[in-house]
């Protein structure tokens, strides 16, 4: 497959006269491929918004080597046109309409008016086209952001965060859009903190965690990677349960009277196991991971019960470390 | 070309920008009602009074001119110390015209020069602040990323932004100029006294409008560029306004309590006023050396030099500045 975006060895510190420095990025990698959608997941103040900046001409980094559309990214310029990107939440010119808005990016870019129309249409703004930006909803602001985006007729999207502020239907509106665009072969880059949402919509994925990438590929394999073959069993006596399942071998915890038992080929070996005991199974379910738990197991903001988890700082770079986790499984990458 | 248009219409759409014209428009409206308000048309009664006037000025000259030359010619060296600039300093009895003691009347003639000046001052101070909120918003707010993710030409984009603004504020200031000369005279017609306007008179007026559009634009371009290194409104007004406060009015009462004369040529406005109203005269050769003028080319060239070095300085750190 061809990269449509390349990211090695991204590092990008920000020095302040009275503030201490703080690295955004430490060494960060990132692979997409042509045709994918790709979910780009990382808690607030990972480092997200920095790399899309970066990979945008709009920071500067201090290390790494960065290609867009098989252009390094010093010459971000004469690829531009076939790029289109929102970052964070753009700010517009709120007396202008929604259509004006776009009128002059098209008119600054050299495309046909007609083509505003277009975009207008897709994003569902055509009917509110010519009222002001500052009467806009952030949803409907949110859109604008995706019609200036898509005005260019981009072969690569890059979407920080377009769900902000909208509705479930604009939510289904703009998944819809993305698989309608990755079947046109746009690829697109989507930022995003709606998990469920990356996991329906996204090919693959990287996690980001403190300017490092700490998990990256397709994302059945992201998720494969984390399935502990745990079951969760109900049963009328779980105390007398855990032993027997112990007995058979298997690992056992439990929690509000249930168990959670892994260690099995399947949930047959453990109906049997029970089975044969006398004990009688009234729930089994296979415990698959979904993205959210994956995505809090690998970036440690699963909240505790007993406090709230906080925004991590980035501070200083910190040395190599070798403990994340690489569920590289993706072909055709250079080492 | 069509960014510099996009952003000519931006600039016209601002709602800042239709505040700050109606505020000038308001001290317009303000200065011209006062002067039409306090003038009337001269009768014969008050030409015959001016004529009288005048004549009077034109006898007191002769006698005091009379009198000089003949102390000249009993102590030379002693009238020499005491009228410096000789018997014809004081100046010639022919430009003593009845115009200048007209009661209550606006005389266009007159007058017109000051309120150029002080329109200049004006201009200049709109300029600035319609300029530092135009790019300091887009600074502060990221509305400029918009704009760089559709063209990452940093250099194209700042450019085209301030040729928006110092073409839209040169054009409006040469209009509003026009506007702001024709109603005084306008008023002086039909209220007043125009006087006898030639062809040299209007030919300075002229001259005097062109700096003071020159000035306003150069003021516009100068808060371009701080809002530009300071990434904010507000931080280009503070710099402004600072810079009057502590250095215009502070230091030069320092200067003034310690005797450190003369010190006008330490100052902005020093230049900014010769740039205007021309040559300016600030200390007079009691040691014998002689004036000590800045002229009005080297006020141009201040104020030009200024222009030049922070528009420099902006597109230097605007092309390497982080924007987060």
């Amino acid at each position: 497959m061809t990269a449509v975006i390349e990211i090695s060895g991204l590092c990008k510190t920000f020095h302040s006269l009275w503030r201490e420095e703080k690295t955004a990025l430490d060494g960060f990698d990132m692979y997409v491929e042509k045709g994918q959608v790709h979910g780009f997941l990382g808690p607030n103040g990972s480092g997200k918004t920095t790399t899309l900046r970066t990979l945008l001409g709009l920071l500067r980094p201090d290390e790494g080597v960065m290609r867009i559309l098989d252009t390094p990214s010093a010459d971000f310029g004469s690829v531009a046109h076939r790029v289109g990107a929102i970052v964070e939440s753009p700010a517009f010119f709120t007396p202008f309409s929604g259509r004006k808005t776009l009128q002059l990016l098209a008119t600054a870019g050299g495309l046909p008016r007609g083509r505003v129309d277009e975009v207008l249409t897709t994003v569902g703004l055509r009917d509110r086209a010519d009222e002001p930006v500052k009467v806009y909803s952030l949803g409907m602001r949110q859109r604008l952001a995706v019609a200036s985006a898509l005005l260019k007729r981009p072969e690569l999207l890059i979407l920080d965060e377009p769900a902000n502020g909208l509705d479930p239907s604009g939510i289904h509106a703009m998944r819809t859009l993305m698989s309608d665009l990755a079947e046109q072969g746009v690829t697109v880059l989507l930022s995003s903190h709606l998990l469920s949402e990356i996991e329906q919509v996204c090919d693959s994925v990287t996690i980001i965690d403190r300017g490092r990438r700490v998990a990256h590929g397709p994302v059945s394999v992201v998720l494969a990677g984390h399935d502990t073959g745990e079951h969760l069993v109900r049963v009328a006596d779980p105390e007398q349960a855990a032993q027997v399942l112990r007995a058979a071998g298997a690992t056992v915890r439990s929690a509000d009277g249930v168990l959670f038992v892994g260690g099995v080929s399947g949930p047959a070996a453990i109906s049997e196991t029970l089975g044969r005991a006398g004990l009688w199974v009234t729930e089994l379910t296979p415990l698959t991971p979904d993205l959210e738990s994956v995505f809090l197991d690998l970036t440690g903001t699963r909240p505790a019960a007993d406090a709230p988890p906080q925004i991590a700082v980035p501070t200083r770079r910190r040395p190599p470390s070798d403990n994340f986790i690489d569920l590289d499984v993706r072909s055709g990458e250079q080492a | 070309m069509n960014l510099v248009r996009a952003e000519l219409s931006r600039l016209l759409s601002r709602r800042f920008t239709h505040i700050m014209v109606l505020g000038l428009l308001a001290v317009f409206g303000v200065t011209a009602a006062t002067t039409l308000a306090n003038s009337t048309r001269p009768d014969a009664g008050v030409w015959a009074a001016a004529q009288k006037t005048a004549s009077e000025q034109r006898e007191s000259l002769a006698r005091f001119k009379a009198s000089c030359e003949e102390k000249f010619l009993v102590d030379k060296e002693a009238a020499e110390a005491a009228f410096p600039g000789g018997c014809g300093a004081v100046g010639d009895s022919t430009e003593i015209q009845a115009a200048r003691y007209l009661e209550d009347a606006f005389v266009f003639e007159q007058e017109i020069g000051g309120l150029t000046v002080f329109l200049a001052v004006y201009l200049s101070f709109f300029a600035f602040v319609i300029a530092a909120s135009f790019i300091g918003a887009e600074m502060s707010s990221g509305g400029i990323t918009n704009l760089l993710l559709w063209r990452p030409q940093r250099s194209a984009i700042l450019g085209a932004k301030l040729t928006a603004l110092t073409g839209g504020v040169a054009v409006f200031s040469a209009l509003f100029t026009a506007l702001y000369v024709g109603t005084f005279y306008l008023i002086a017609y039909t209220s007043g006294w125009t006087g006898q306007p030639g062809v040299a008179f209007w030919a300075d007026l002229a001259a005097l409008g062109g700096r003071a559009i020159a000035l306003s634009t150069a003021a516009a371009a100068c808060a371009f560029a701080l809002a530009t290194l300071a990434r904010h409104t507000a931080a280009a007004l503070g710099i402004a306004v600072g810079y009057f406060l502590v250095w215009e009015a502070g230091a030069r009462i320092v200067f003034e309590i310690g005797g450190m004369l003369p010190y006008d040529p330490y100052f902005l406005s020093s230049y900014l006023s010769a740039f205007v109203s021309g040559d300016l005269t600030y200390w007079h050769g009691l040691d014998g050396t002689g004036d000590l003028v800045i002229t009005r080319l080297s006020g141009g060239m201040v104020v030009a030099g200024l222009t030049a070095v922070l528009i420099a300085a902006a597109f230097a750190n605007f092309r390497r500045r982080d924007l987060t």
